[in-house]
């Protein structure tokens, strides 16, 4: 009986040591003998032929070829070589050290992967296909709301920043985990001060409802609205060099579809743009309009001049204040946003004459989100079919308008057949980040793509993460993504401190000006 | 002193002082002990028997749909939003004991093990005589009911639904380091190290914990389930270190009187529950029957209520709706609709517990997807919604989504079966056309491109009463909707249209016009419909003379005319259905977040 009790006790101690040797990875060697195949390996995420920042985190990616095992070999035009196994599922988790080495030293160049699938015990070797490395980094940090891609309910969401150059993701501010009717509230709109983070603003709503300026190491929170404003604050463009913000101030409403495939429609039923001095707490109307509806204000890197989308809707002119959000509903694919532009003159504080620079309602189109590159020479926007909230609108690219030589065009190497939209440059101009839905058409991923100095986009490769299956089985969105030279320079509890106070919350006082 | 040694002895002689050998005595002893005592311990596995069938037969449908509500996946990007909850660890670990419910008997016999050993080690802590041991499992067994009971539709709806494997996993699992403590400190039995009692809970315990470590990769659920393993090896440590300990038997009669009581309560209360909230049953049955296809067997869980509430209703008319008889049964069934058994934080969402089903065989696939992400959105990821967003994608043919809902489903254990049937659907379109579930709900699809805002809530109904065109099927659901709205002038467009198609006049719609004939004589409208029934004009007289002694009390006609009316339209419009606002404006100020 003893006996038969030692031996039992000997075989569970030895399963448990198998099981655990089993865990550990091995490490991996390319296989001899390999057939050949010239079709290439299908891996999600696609980063074939992608062009990636030189200090961007590993590009983990996973085969979806079904195979016992997998190695994959990532060779450098230098020779340098990173030989990885796969782990279970197929996925390839990059040594971060390695990846680094390879890639700081094929700036400019390109790096060749080649994947080997074992199957019914025989290795095949797959075409192999390329990553080209730019020269130039992209800055470091990517901010962007994570929030479900949802109707009118909201729960647990977030401002976050990820380090681009590894995995790390640190929340900004959150709303409350557990769920608080008392405090319950939304964020958005942040938004930054020139790729930097010594100036940062987000809105506040619902609860606590405001909008938290920080200003090196400040934080205040304000009450944005004032009587002569249409409405509350909305999306903002920080002046690059003063504490100005430009924000529209919006009223706005969404309809949600029988049977169209957007599913969700937003709408603008009024809106204009307002100037607010940070240091004095005033706003002024820049742009207050009963016809025109202005939104999307941004700054030109020089601060001279400010770029905003502007669509005319005459049924808008008769209509009731009750009625207003029916008129613009009614013909909701009839509103057309063009890019307008007016100087500015520092001194003065004044605005001119508003100028087209692109007229998309001629085109019967529309457009939205105006971004100016770093060197002043480009303007970044999202086009679609009608509208302004292009994020539900599958039709909806990116496009460039050449303001030196007035070329426009489509990025239609970074563009894909679903929604792109919401953009944002890098501070050296060579990178876009933006929202696209091109992996299941509802969930928005960052996407990342290369503009060279020609004014060419390069193919766009989705925000990379450690497990190459994340972007699948994550149910938030991305929202506006923006990208900043450094991290985000207060913490989440500070934040929460200043949101929660109410009491202290500043107003805003109203500056009366000349309007249009 | 007699000296018996020097009788004579012979077969005549009185043998009655005669002196008995040893073993003569001990086994006719023995032989009485065995016809009148029982070992106590069978009580707990008789009533671990009695309990299992119990909450099985009561209440199997309610734990299966609790199942159906929960999603557990060891993808930890999924699962982040509720490991950030409070006591979120805990809630995910319950949800993989929850799985047990896939199976319903498993699950409640597992529950049923939980509580009977938890009762056992009580007794055991507190050193209860072997007379009262019954007590403590019939509490507890009658406290977890009455938790049933009291938690109503939120055992699943708008709260966790891990909750209720995991009270009764936690009380054991804090019962047994006392009950092991206790064993050990009271019984000084000396037994070697690598005896069966205490080798066998090693193993399991060991055993445990290998698969714990191997199975998951978060330390805090393999520290969950290593500390249930361990809670394993420890109950059966002290169970098998009890069974080595001489007790006193119980007495035959007293064995049967605890047994016999103690499951006659425990039954008792088990009815009792399924009585009480019956419409959480019969709401959770037919939630299951949908997904299988099953509507006859809806119909008559719809037929069996005794007071159906909205949601038993909404079912039943979903599985008419499904086998075109919703115009020819709809009425059969009373519509007086009870306080449903919600929570105050859930009392005014009872539309949640039906509307993602109901938008969904209304046709209306944009909605149903619309109100399944909703819920998701406020209580997190359920399988129930995640199924439902999974086949509105394919419906809508959204590839990709709907591939990402498969992928979803397919992390949570135990779902294959729905991956295996509807991700062919993803890529071959001849399958939806070819399954009768789906054809006929895209044969209700919306012929009018507007938005949900146009319409009243909620979106099946005030959809069906407010649109102006659709296929011939929503005119048969759209004629239902306005009849259940009471709204005649709209039930007689559709009346018309009906005609214009050559169509029969269903029975309801043939009382309606009478009714709205009566209402409205000078708009003569008999005149368009000759075919109108001569015996529903009569019965509309009949009516007439039953209901006028009641004229002044709603709810005396309700009641006295029930056993002969509840079926006819008259009796609906008249005496059933009558809270206001049952069709409600649209006034929500959907803002954007």
């Amino acid at each position: 009986m003893q006996r038969i009790i030692h031996t039992i006790l000997y075989i569970v101690l030895a399963t448990f040591l198998v099981a655990t040797a089993s865990a550990c990875k091995r490490k991996a060697q390319i296989p001899e003998n390999a057939a050949t195949t010239d079709s290439t390996l299908d891996i999600y995420p696609d980063y074939k032929d992608a062009t990636i920042p030189p200090n961007i985190a590993p590009l983990n990616f996973m085969a979806t070829f079904e195979a016992q095992d997998y190695v994959a070999s990532l060779t450098g035009e230098d020779g340098q070589e990173i030989v990885e196994g796969s782990i279970e599922g197929g996925k390839f988790i990059i040594d971060a050290d390695e990846w680094k080495k390879l890639l700081q030293a094929n700036k400019g160049k390109s790096i060749t992967i080649t994947v080997y699938a074992k199957q019914e015990g025989t290795w095949i070797k797959f075409a192999p296909f390329k990553m080209h490395v730019a020269n130039e980094d992209i800055d470091a940090y990517l901010s962007y709301r994570l929030i479900e891609p949802s109707y009118e309910l909201y729960r647990q969401l977030g401002l976050y920043q990820r380090n681009l150059t590894n995995f790390d993701e640190y929340p900004i501010y959150e709303n409350n985990r557990n769920f608080d009717m008392a405090h319950n509230h939304c964020i958005n709109c942040h938004n930054f001060q020139n790729y930097d983070t010594d100036r940062m603003l987000f809105h506040v709503r619902a609860e606590h409802g405001g909008t938290i300026f920080y200003d090196h190491g400040n934080i205040k929170k304000m009450n944005m609205r004032a009587d002569s404003v249409l409405a509350n604050c909305v999306y903002p463009t920080w002046h690059p060099t003063r504490n100005w913000v430009v924000f529209s101030s919006n009223l706005t409403g969404q309809a949600f579809h029988m049977t169209n495939h957007n599913k969700i429609e937003v709408i603008d039923y009024g809106s204009d743009l307002v100037f607010y001095d940070a240091d004095k707490g005033s706003l002024t109307n820049i742009l207050k309009t009963n016809v025109d509806m202005e939104t999307f204000p941004c700054w030109s890197p020089d601060g001279k001049r400010l770029y905003y989308c502007s669509a005319h809707f005459e049924p808008l002119r008769n209509a009731a204040d009750s009625t207003r959000s029916d008129s613009v509903l009614r013909y909701y694919d009839k509103v057309f946003y063009d890019i307008m532009s007016m100087d500015f003159d520092e001194k003065t504080r004044t605005f001119g004459q508003p100028r087209m620079e692109v007229n998309c309602s001629a085109m019967k189109m529309s457009a939205t989100v105006p971004r100016i590159s770093p060197d002043g020479r480009y303007l970044l926007f999202t086009m679609g079919g009608y509208g302004q909230f292009h994020i539900w609108h599958k039709d909806s690219d990116l496009w460039i308008k050449d303001l030196k030589t007035g070329d426009l065009y489509p990025l239609s190497e970074a563009n894909s057949p679903e929604v792109d939209s919401y953009h944002t440059w890098s501070s050296n101009g060579r990178w876009i980040v933006f929202s696209s839905r091109r992996e299941d058409k509802n969930f928005s991923r960052p996407a990342i793509a290369y503009f060279d100095k020609d004014g060419k986009p390069h193919k766009a490769f989705i925000l990379p993460q450690e497990d190459p299956e994340y972007h699948q089985l994550f149910f938030k969105s991305y929202n506006v993504p923006e990208l900043t030279k450094s991290a985000v320079k207060t913490t989440p509890e500070q934040l929460k401190k200043v949101v929660y106070d109410d009491a202290s919350a500043g107003k805003v006082s109203y500056t009366a000006k000349p309007t249009k | 002193m007699s000296k018996h040694n020097s009788r004579r002895v012979g077969p005549h002689v009185n043998l009655k002082h005669a002196p008995q050998t040893a073993s003569t005595t001990t086994s006719k002893l023995k032989k009485k002990s065995s016809v009148r005592q029982w070992r106590s311990s069978w009580i707990y596995a008789i009533l671990f028997l009695v309990f299992t069938l119990a909450l099985w037969i009561s209440y199997g449908d309610v734990f299966y749909r609790t199942e159906q509500e929960s999603y557990v996946s060891d993808a930890i990007v999924t699962m982040k939003p509720l490991t950030e909850l409070t006591f979120g660890w805990l809630r995910y670990a319950g949800r993989y004991i929850l799985l047990a419910m896939h199976l319903p008997i498993v699950g409640c016999a597992l529950l049923s093990l939980f509580i009977m050993t938890t009762a056992w080690m009580v007794n055991l802590v507190l050193r209860i005589p072997s007379r009262f041991i019954a007590i403590a499992p019939t509490i507890l067994s009658i406290g977890y009911i009455a938790w049933l009971a009291w938690a109503g539709f939120n055992i699943y709806f708008k709260e966790e639904p891990s909750t209720c494997m995991l009270i009764p996993m936690i009380a054991w699992m804090c019962v047994t380091p006392v009950a092991f403590v206790a064993s050990l400190w009271r019984h000084k039995i000396s037994k070697p190290l690598l005896s069966l009692c205490n080798v066998v809970p090693i193993i399991i315990g060991v055993l445990g914990i290998v698969v714990s470590m191997l199975y998951f990769k978060q330390w805090q659920l393999q520290s969950f389930f290593t500390c249930a393993s361990l809670g394993l090896a420890l109950t059966l440590w002290c169970i098998l270190r009890e069974a080595c300990v001489p007790h006193t038997p119980l007495r035959s009669r007293l064995f049967l009187i605890s047994t016999v009581a103690s499951a006659a309560l425990i039954s008792a209360a088990a009815y009792a529950l399924a009585f009480r909230n019956q419409n959480v049953v019969l709401t959770s049955r037919m939630q299951n029957l949908m997904w299988e296809g099953e509507w006859q067997e809806m119909v008559d869980c719809g037929l069996q209520a005794r007071e159906p509430s909205r949601s038993v209703a909404a079912y039943y008319a979903i599985a008419l709706e499904m086998q075109d008889r919703l115009l020819e049964e709809l009425f059969n069934i009373p519509f007086y609709f009870p306080e449903p058994l919600l929570n105050k934080n859930s009392q005014s969402d009872e539309y949640g517990l039906l509307q993602p089903d109901c938008d969904y065989t209304a046709g209306l696939v944009n909605s149903s997807y619309h109100d399944c992400f909703e819920h998701i959105v406020v209580n997190g990821l359920r399988l129930r919604h995640l199924k439902r967003m999974a086949v509105c994608a394919v419906l809508m043919d959204q590839k990709e989504l709907a591939r990402k809902y498969m992928k979803l489903i397919s992390r949570n254990p135990l779902e294959q079966a729905f991956v295996k049937k509807y991700e062919p659907m993803i890529t071959n379109r001849s399958l939806v056309d070819s399954d009768t579930e789906l054809a006929h709900v895209l044969s209700l699809k919306p012929h009018e491109e507007k938005f949900e805002q146009y319409y009243r809530k909620p979106t099946f109904l005030g959809y069906n009463i407010g649109l102006n065109q659709g296929s011939d099927a929503t005119l048969r659901t759209s004629l239902a909707a306005t009849l259940y709205s009471k709204d005649l002038k709209q039930s007689l467009l559709r009346a018309y249209a009906f005609l214009q198609k050559g169509w029969q006049l269903p029975q309801c719609m043939q009382e309606a016009l009478l009714l709205y004939n009566i209402n409205n004589p000078d708009d003569r409208i008999l005149e368009s419909f000759p075919k109108v029934n001569d015996y529903v004009a009569r019965s509309l007289q009949q009516f007439v003379r039953d209901i006028t002694p009641y004229a002044k009390d709603k709810e005396a006609q309700r009641v006295k005319l029930k056993d002969r009316w509840l079926g006819s339209y008259y009796y609906y419009y008249y005496c059933e259905n009558n809270q206001p606002n049952q069709v409600r404006e649209n006034t929500d100020a959907a803002g954007v977040n």
